[in-house]
């Protein structure tokens, strides 16, 4: 089964498994970009928006940090 | 004056107990019937999923395409992924949002976590204060307001009418370090073209005075390096503040140059805060550079769990975790012994700084989370919300009465129009706070409960309509309880006002996002997530 860009969870689940201790609160596009052009089973040409790019970015910090709790009652009263 | 009738309707945030859902909607209708609508913002409001198993509640669904965001707090945003979800399939028409970049990046985190298609993502206009663009119809302002997160707005939203309504989203007047912020000019000049209708922030109006600059937390934060010297810092935030992370790195800074010691390296662990690392530095918030630029020192900010924070020496680490009450983020795995990037057992003293108060609610878990750091031996300090604290640590984001006063007083200053103001947000006390205020301040003011609106003709008259006995909400549950793969249902509820209790209207269904094989992973594969997170 490929990988195209469409799939930005499963891109990020791929990278979270090959460079677990990236730092992801810096990297940037191109390195992003280029990493995942590398995945073994990636097979998509296209140029993705920064939309897709911070969509991986995303996913991949959730699965390094995990999922975590709605902070919204603080934020509603501080 | 084209003679039609403008409507402001509070859909959600003027909760009597809860509270988030923030929604409002104007419309306006023409003589000939026809009405436009204009949504500000879609946010979720706070379900404590261990009780009552939701994820949150959401307002109704907005009637119009396009939404003005104040801010990217999600009892502003929240409801946003859930709005695509439910519009799956009916319409072809776009949603717009329009608001600052800091507030896209924080909304479209919110849609990739919970696995919406990029193809579905919303198209972003991006707004800028003092530059009024035009949307169904009406003319809309946005000017810039303080608050904890970063780029938050207000907007003066103008009717065909003429009808000129401010509505402040969160706010409060004093400066704050990243982009704009408050400016008694701007909100003046604004003024002086007329505002019938001010709707204004009354969730901290009974509190005394001004609230604090984000300025104030540098001493405090310096009076934590001195008191933690030979140590290692661990310290919880909350994360989509990000004002505090640059303040954390300037009084880092700060202290070593006035002490002429090694600065500190600043640790970030949890994922909302490297979202928001990340967010800061593509909307020009490079905080290494401004730090050094305006202090001459160079603090390093690096994420938790990478081979540059493993080579700081423990006593040069200033942790900064998300989870500041103790729900599941990086804060209360590191005191239970499951966080895989910070230990405390380092070979020096751990000094355990939580830069929030406890949430009225949440005294219990806050407590706990305390005395669980100090079973490992380590120091803390937990500030208490209604006593006077050995040292400041945090700046809240909301207006006091001070601030609701001024921004009042600027208004009614300048607006040559009467300005009559409306309370939102809040619970009903600190409603009706604000009234007090701005009724000393000449001002008529009118409360309006909870999905009931106002409308006003074209000579600026109001009118009440709709006193709701009931409030509709949108529950929102995700069956699948797997964040890799959530499976969200949605249903409507109606809350009685007064009682609060809850009627079952139905389900609503929509069309599922298409399904993606390569989410699934093999066991071994989750397993290996789960460990990496501490969550096994
Ligand atoms: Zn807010």
């Amino acid at each position: 089964m490929s990988l195209n860009w469409s799939d930005y969870f499963g891109i990020a689940e791929k990278l979270f498994e090959l460079y677990p201790d990236e730092d992801l609160s810096v990297i940037s596009y191109a390195d992003l970009t280029k990493k995942v052009s590398e995945l073994p089973d990636f097979d998509d040409k296209s140029t993705p928006s920064e939309a897709v790019l911070d969509a991986v970015l995303s996913c991949w910090t959730e699965l390094m940090y995990g999922p975590e709790t709605d902070e919204t009652p603080s934020t509603q009263i501080d | 004056m084209a003679d039609g009738v403008t409507r402001w309707e509070s859909a959600g945030g003027n909760n009597t107990k809860s509270i988030g859902g923030n929604g409002y909607e104007f419309s306006y209708t023409d003589k000939e019937g026809k009405t436009q609508y204009l949504q500000v913002d879609y946010g979720s409001m706070f379900a404590d999923t261990e009780k009552t198993g939701l994820e949150a509640y959401i307002p109704e669904i907005p009637k119009s395409n396009d939404i003005l965001i104040t801010h990217g707090h999600m009892d502003h945003v929240g409801g946003i992924a859930h709005l695509i979800n439910l519009r799956r399939g009916k319409t072809k028409e776009p949603l717009t949002l329009h608001c600052t970049k800091y507030s896209e990046m924080m909304i479209r985190n919110n849609l990739a976590s919970s696995r919406i298609p990029v193809e579905e993502f919303p198209q972003f206009h991006t707004i800028e204060p003092g530059k009024p663009f035009e949307v169904n119809g009406f003319k809309v302002e946005p000017f810039a307001v303080s608050h904890s997160i970063p780029e938050a707005s207000g907007f003066v939203v103008e009717s065909p009418d003429g009808i000129r309504c401010m509505t402040m989203g969160d706010f409060k007047t004093a400066p704050v370090p990243l982009g704009n912020g408050w400016d008694d000019k701007a909100v003046a000049e604004i003024a002086k073209k007329g505002i019938d209708f001010m709707f204004v922030d009354s969730t901290s109006a009974s509190s005394p005075g001004y609230s604090k600059s984000e300025n104030i937390v540098q001493g405090g934060l310096k009076e934590v390096l001195k008191q933690s010297e030979g140590g290692m810092i661990v310290s919880a935030m909350i994360s989509s503040s990000a004002h505090r992370l640059h303040t954390i790195a300037t009084s880092v800074a700060k202290y070593a140059k006035e002490t002429g010691t090694n600065p500190r390296t600043v640790i970030i662990d949890g994922t909302a805060l490297i979202n928001a690392r990340r967010a800061l530095n593509k909307c020009g918030y490079a905080l290494e550079d401004m730090v050094k630029e305006q202090t001459g020192v160079d603090v390093k900010i690096v994420a938790a769990g990478t081979k540059a924070a493993q080579q700081v020496p423990p006593d040069e680490r200033f942790y900064v975790c998300t989870g500041t009450q103790g729900e599941e983020a990086s804060f209360v795995k590191v005191a239970e012994g499951r966080n895989k990037n910070i230990s405390l057992d380092v070979g020096c003293p751990v000094h355990v700084f939580n830069l929030q108060s406890c949430i009225p609610g949440n005294e219990e878990q806050y407590k706990e989370l305390e005395e669980k750091f100090k079973a490992k031996g380590c120091t803390t300090f937990f500030p208490d919300r209604y006593k006077p604290n050995a040292i400041t640590v945090h700046a809240s984001g909301h207006s006091g009465a001070g601030d609701v006063a001024h921004a009042c007083k600027i208004v009614h200053d300048n607006s040559p129009r009467p300005t009559k103001v409306i309370p939102i947000h809040g619970a009903t006390e600190q409603r009706n706070k604000v009234m007090e205020i701005a009724h000393d301040a000449g001002m008529n003011t009118f409360l309006v409960r909870n999905f009931s609106s106002v409308a006003i003709d074209s000579e600026g008259r109001a009118t009440f309509e709709k006193p709701a006995k009931e409030e509709t909400w949108i529950t929102v549950t995700d069956l699948n309880h797997d964040f890799r793969k959530p499976k969200y249902e949605y249903a409507r509820i109606g809350m009685n006002i007064d009682e609060r209790k809850v009627r079952q209207i139905g389900p609503i269904y929509y069309k599922k996002p298409p399904f993606k094989k390569n989410n699934m992973l093999d066991a071994a594969a989750a397993k290996k997530i789960l460990e990496a997170q501490g969550r096994v």
